[in-house]
């Protein structure tokens, strides 16, 4: 989750404010604002969405963005640019297959998500198919009935493709990294 | 768009609408192997097959449109492991028939074959597969 320095400056900048007009319009003093930004001092929970909602916005919960870098790195076949550069570690990734899961589940990331999902689909199907235990460790995680979910009892050419890219990387990550996902999250 | 519903009889399906078709010498791998022969139920959504010969695209693209023609992506037909066949030594001598249609000619690997193929990648599919085709009693080499 952002932090409460995070929230309050993307809330100030995207109203445009000072911080000393936005403390006066969120009700607190010009030295807390300060303070709360820089860090050096935190702010509860319900003082939070008390000022949020002064700009008629709302703090919700949602399902965090994946770390797609972390699923390129494991050999989900994204573009270079997502890859990451740095090694990921064996529980950061099995954190982000059962992200991903959640997050791609979710009705609303259709939009703007149509080839990360086609990409996902293809890491599912190539665990599903080679790592089947690992696979089955993730479904169960996700608490998500992921073969109607992602559609992985109908496959297309283009899943097929995809697969293959994916499964000679993955079986290179998964040699390196051979033991079993983590159980208990 | 063609698509493949995977249950366990579309691979076999698969494979028999390309030996009904197909001509040449031709060489069957990976798991769908294992699905014709009936060794396992497990998911498989591709057939690998290997040309013995040299072959030419116009020779692939015939295999892809059998497969297109009984509404299976042409893309569930994969050469690509022809690559790894043929950089072991001495594979033509570790293929056993399988199918002969008077046209076609279908082999598979032997189990030793077999074996090299799967072990360099070392999939836990690819583990389990090697130990079920080893334990087949049908193959006695």
């Amino acid at each position: 989750m952002k932090g409460a320095a995070e929230i309050i400056a993307g809330l100030r900048r995207r109203e445009g404010l000072a911080q000393r007009t936005f403390a006066t319009k969120a009700g607190m003093s010009f030295r807390q604002v300060q303070r709360i930004e820089k860090g050096e001092s935190d702010i509860t929970l319900s003082k939070l969405i008390g000022v949020v909602r002064r700009f008629g916005m709302e703090l919700a919960l949602t399902e965090r963005e994946p770390r797609w870098d972390a699923l390129a790195f494991m050999g989900m076949p994204l573009e270079t640019r997502a890859r990451g550069t740095g090694r990921c570690s064996r529980r950061s990734v099995d954190e982000a297959v059962v992200g991903a899961i959640r997050f791609l589940s979710r009705k609303d990331a259709g939009a703007g998500y149509g080839r990360h999902r086609d990409a996902f689909k293809a890491l599912l199907l190539t665990l599903a198919t080679h790592y089947p235990s690992r696979f089955a460790e993730y479904a169960r995680r996700s608490g998500v009935d992921v073969v109607a979910v992602f559609g992985m009892d109908v496959i297309a050419g283009k899943d097929i493709k995809l697969r293959n890219l994916c499964l000679p990387a993955l079986a290179r990550w998964c040699k390196s990294h051979a033991a079993p996902p983590r159980q208990n999250t | 768009m063609y698509i493949l519903i995977v249950n366990r009889d579309s691979i076999p399906a698969l494979f028999e609408a390309i030996a009904r078709d197909i001509s040449g010498d031709w060489v069957l791998v990976g798991g769908a192997l294992l699905r014709v022969l009936g060794l396992t139920d497990r998911v498989t959504i591709d057939i690998d097959l290997v040309p013995l010969g040299k072959v030419t695209n116009r020779d692939q693209l015939a295999v892809m449109e059998i497969a297109e023609k009984n509404g299976f992506p042409p893309e569930a037909v994969n050469f690509g492991a022809e690559y790894f066949v043929k950089k072991q030594k001495g594979w033509e001598k570790e293929l056993v028939l399988l199918r002969d249609t008077g046209k076609a000619r279908i082999y598979r690997p032997t189990k030793r074959l077999f074996r090299r193929l799967k072990e360099g990648r070392a999939t836990e599919t690819d583990l389990a597969d090697i130990a079920l085709y080893e334990s087949w009693k049908e193959d006695a080499r």
